[in-house]
C-alpha cells in the first residue's frame, strides 16, 4: 500500500530531497523510514523524484558528465577494439597489410618525385632486412621465458602468466620480481594485474616489485612504452624512468627514455599526469609533451600531436616532424641496425607515416624519394647514410 | 515531436545492439545529465552519484542485446537508477554514521546556495573547513562557488584544465565532508539545522 502524500514519512522524505529538512528531523525522517516496507519506500522516492522541479548545479553536472563519460567509455573501449589491435600487432597479418601500404606509399612518392628516381636502387641486401615483430622476455623470480612470437599480448596475473587468447605460459606464485624485456627489433602488449595495458617498444625493459596491483603500481622502464591505465584513486600509478618520475590515476600516456636519447620525453594522450625530478613537477594536460633534457635536468613542456607520437603502437611509423637522426635511432633499434654518417647528418625535418611492418628496403626507397637521402646497406647490419647532391 | 523521439531512440537501441558505441554516446548525453541531478537530490553526494551511474551505464551496454525498445527505455533506465541509489540510501538510513556524513555531504555540496542562514555557528564550521583545505584547492572552491566564475574562467585564470577544476572542487567538497565529520561528531552538532548553508 503506498504512502499518504499527507504521511508524516512522506512529508519528511519530501523535505529531505528537496533540502527543506531541519537536521533535528533527520534522526526522525530514518526512524520512520524503518517502519515502511521497501515498495513502500520506493514508491514515495520514485513520486518525488519525479515531482517538477528547478535544476540546479547544471555546470557542475554537465562537466561530472563527461568527465564520467570518458571512465565509463574506457571501460568499454578496451573490450571493443581489443580484438582489432591484437591482429594488428600480429605481426604476420601485419606484414600482407603493409606489404600493400607500401606499395601505395611508394607508388604514391614515386609518381611525385618521378624526376628523382633513383636508376634501380640497389636495395639488395636491404630487402632481405626483415622488420621487427612480437619479442620479449620475461623474468619472474629469476626464471627467465620466451615470449611466443605468434602471440603478441601477455596477461600478468597475481600468480600466473597467460597469453591474451588463455593459453597459460606458467604458474609463478608470488612474484617478488618481474622484468619484461623486449630486444632491437621485438615489441610486446601487457596487461598488467591492475588491467592496465602496456605496449612496450623495441629494445625496452619494464620491472617491478612484489604488491603491483594491490599494495602499489610503481614501475620502472627504460626504453619505450605506452601505458592505458586502469583507474584507480586510492592507488597511484607511478612509473619510474632515470631521474624522473612520473605519476596518474588513470590515463593513457606515452614515454620514450631510452638511454641513448638525450631527453626523455613523457606524451599525455588523455587524462591528467604529473611528471616530476628532483626540482620540479609539472602536470600535464593531453597533448602536452614533458621533455627533461638528461643533462640539464631540467623539464619543460610544449604541444604535441598526441596521436602521431603513439602510432607505433598500432603499428605506424610517424615521421612527422622527426629529425634525421632521431628517425635513424627509431629505425635502428626496429631494424637492428648500426647508423653510420658518411657525410655530416643531413639538416632535414622529415614527415610521412609508412607500416612497421614492411623490409628495410621500403623504407630506403621512401627516403630517397621524398627526402634525398640516400641509405645503403652493408653485411654486418650498418646502414650508411649518405644526403645526395643536388 | 515526442513519436519522433521515441522513433530515433528506438533506433539508437538497435544500433546500440549491433555493437554502436556512437549510439550507446548519445544515449549517455541524453540521460546522465537528468540522472545525476535526479540521484543527486536523494544523495546528496556526487561520488555516490557518479559511482551508480557508471553502474547503470556499463549495466546498459552489457545487457544492450536483451534491452526491449517497446517496453519504454526511460521508465527502465529510471527505475535501474532511481533502485540503485535507494538501496544506498536505506543504508545510509541505517547507519549513524553514514547519517553524519549524509548531512556533511550536503553541507559541502550546498556551499554555493544563495539563501541566508543566520547560523552562525555553521558559518562558521564550513568557514573552518574551507580554512583547512590546501591553497589551491581552497581558492578553486571559493572561485568557483562563491565568486560564481564559470569553470572555464578558473581554469584559465588558474592555468589548468577544466576537469582539474570539477575534479577539485569534488576533492574539496570531500575534504569539508571529512573535516566535519571529523571535528563535529559530537551531539551538539546533530541540533543544528540541516539544510546547509554558508553565509559569512
Amino acid at each position: 500500500m503506498a504512502l499518504d502524500k499527507n504521511d508524516k514519512t512522506y512529508k519528511l522524505l519530501r523535505a529531505f530531497i528537496n533540502d527543506q529538512l531541519e537536521r533535528s528531523q533527520l534522526e526522525e525522517l530514518f526512524t520512520l523510514i524503518e517502519e515502511i516496507d521497501e515498495e513502500q519506500l520506493h514508491t514515495a522516492i520514485h513520486a518525488i523524484l519525479d515531482e517538477e522541479h528547478t535544476p540546479e548545479n547544471l555546470d557542475f553536472i554537465q562537466e561530472r558528465v563527461d568527465l564520467l563519460q570518458e571512465d565509463i567509455l574506457a571501460k568499454i573501449i578496451p573490450e571493443q577494439t581489443r580484438t582489432s589491435q591484437r591482429k594488428l600487432f600480429n605481426i604476420r597479418l601485419a606484414i600482407g597489410i603493409a606489404a600493400m601500404l607500401a606499395v601505395v606509399f611508394t607508388i604514391t612518392h614515386l609518381w611525385q618525385r618521378r624526376e628523382n628516381f633513383p636508376p634501380e636502387a640497389d636495395h639488395g641486401i636491404a630487402s632481405t632486412i626483415m622488420p621487427g615483430g612480437n619479442k620479449a622476455t620475461i623474468t619472474v623470480n629469476g626464471r627467465d621465458f620466451e615470449l611466443d612470437a605468434n602471440q603478441g599480448e601477455l596477461m600478468l596475473g597475481a600468480d600466473s602468466l597467460f597469453y591474451a587468447d588463455g593459453q597459460l605460459l606458467t604458474t609463478t606464485g608470488v612474484q617478488q620480481s618481474v622484468q619484461v624485456k623486449t630486444p632491437l627489433g621485438g615489441q610486446y602488449q601487457l596487461t598488467l594485474a591492475d588491467g592496465s595495458q602496456v605496449w612496450l617498444n623495441a629494445g625496452s625493459t619494464l620491472i617491478y616489485d612484489t604488491g603491483f596491483g594491490t599494495d602499489n603500481r610503481a614501475l620502472r622502464l627504460e626504453g619505450e612504452a605506452y601505458f592505458d591505465v586502469t583507474k584507480n584513486p586510492d592507488l597511484p600509478f607511478t612509473v619510474e624512468i632515470n631521474g624522473q618520475q612520473v605519476e596518474v590515476l588513470g590515463t593513457a600516456f606515452n614515454i620514450s627514455a631510452y638511454t641513448e636519447e638525450p631527453m626523455v620525453k613523457t606524451t599525455l594522450q588523455r587524462g591528467s599526469l604529473a611528471v616530476a625530478n628532483n626540482t620540479q613537477k609539472l602536470i600535464l594536460k593531453p597533448n602536452q609533451q614533458a621533455i627533461l633534457d638528461k643533462n640539464e635536468k631540467k623539464i619543460a613542456t610544449h604541444d604535441v600531436n598526441a596521436t602521431s607520437i603513439v602510432a607505433w603502437k598500432d603499428g605506424i611509423f610517424d615521421f612527422h616532424g622527426m629529425g634525421v637522426e632521431e628517425c635513424m635511432r627509431v629505425i635502428a633499434r626496429w631494424y637492428q641496425l648500426d647508423i653510420v654518417y658518411k657525410e655530416k647528418v643531413p639538416s632535414v625535418l622529415l614527415g610521412g607515416k609508412m607500416s612497421r611492418g614492411v623490409r628495410l628496403s621500403t623504407f630506403l626507397e621512401f627516403l630517397e624519394a621524398n627526402f634525398d637521402i640516400h641509405g645503403e646497406v652493408t653485411a654486418d647490419r650498418k646502414l650508411i647514410i649518405t644526403a645526395n647532391n643536388r | 515531436m515526442r513519436e519522433k523521439t521515441h522513433f530515433e531512440e528506438a533506433k539508437l537501441l538497435e544500433e546500440m545492439k549491433q555493437d554502436s558505441i556512437a549510439a550507446f554516446n548519445q544515449l549517455y548525453r541524453n540521460y546522465a545529465p537528468i540522472l545525476y541531478q535526479r540521484l543527486l537530490r536523494l544523495l546528496k553526494n556526487p561520488e555516490s552519484v557518479e559511482e551508480i551511474l557508471q553502474d547503470v551505464f556499463l549495466k546498459i551496454w552489457n545487457k544492450r542485446e536483451e534491452i526491449i525498445p517497446e517496453k519504454g527505455f526511460k521508465a527502465f533506465i529510471y527505475r535501474m537508477a532511481d533502485h540503485m541509489a535507494i538501496d544506498l540510501f536505506r543504508k545510509i538510513a541505517r547507519d549513524k554514521a553514514l547519517q553524519l556524513e549524509l548531512w556533511a555531504a550536503s553541507v559541502s555540496f550546498y556551499l554555493h546556495t544563495e539563501e541566508h542562514v543566520f547560523d552562525k555557528e555553521k558559518a562558521r564550521i564550513v568557514q573552518e573547513a574551507i580554512q583547512s583545505l590546501p591553497p589551491k584547492r581552497r581558492e578553486i572552491l571559493i572561485q568557483c562557488k562563491l565568486e560564481d566564475k564559470s569553470y572555464k574562467e578558473v581554469a584559465e585564470m588558474m592555468g589548468i584544465s577544466v576537469s582539474t577544476v570539477s575534479n577539485q572542487l569534488v576533492s574539496a567538497m570531500k575534504d569539508i565532508r571529512e573535516y566535519i565529520v571529523k571535528n563535529y561528531r559530537e551531539d551538539y552538532l546533530i541540533s543544528l539545522i540541516f539544510i546547509a548553508i554558508l553565509s559569512f
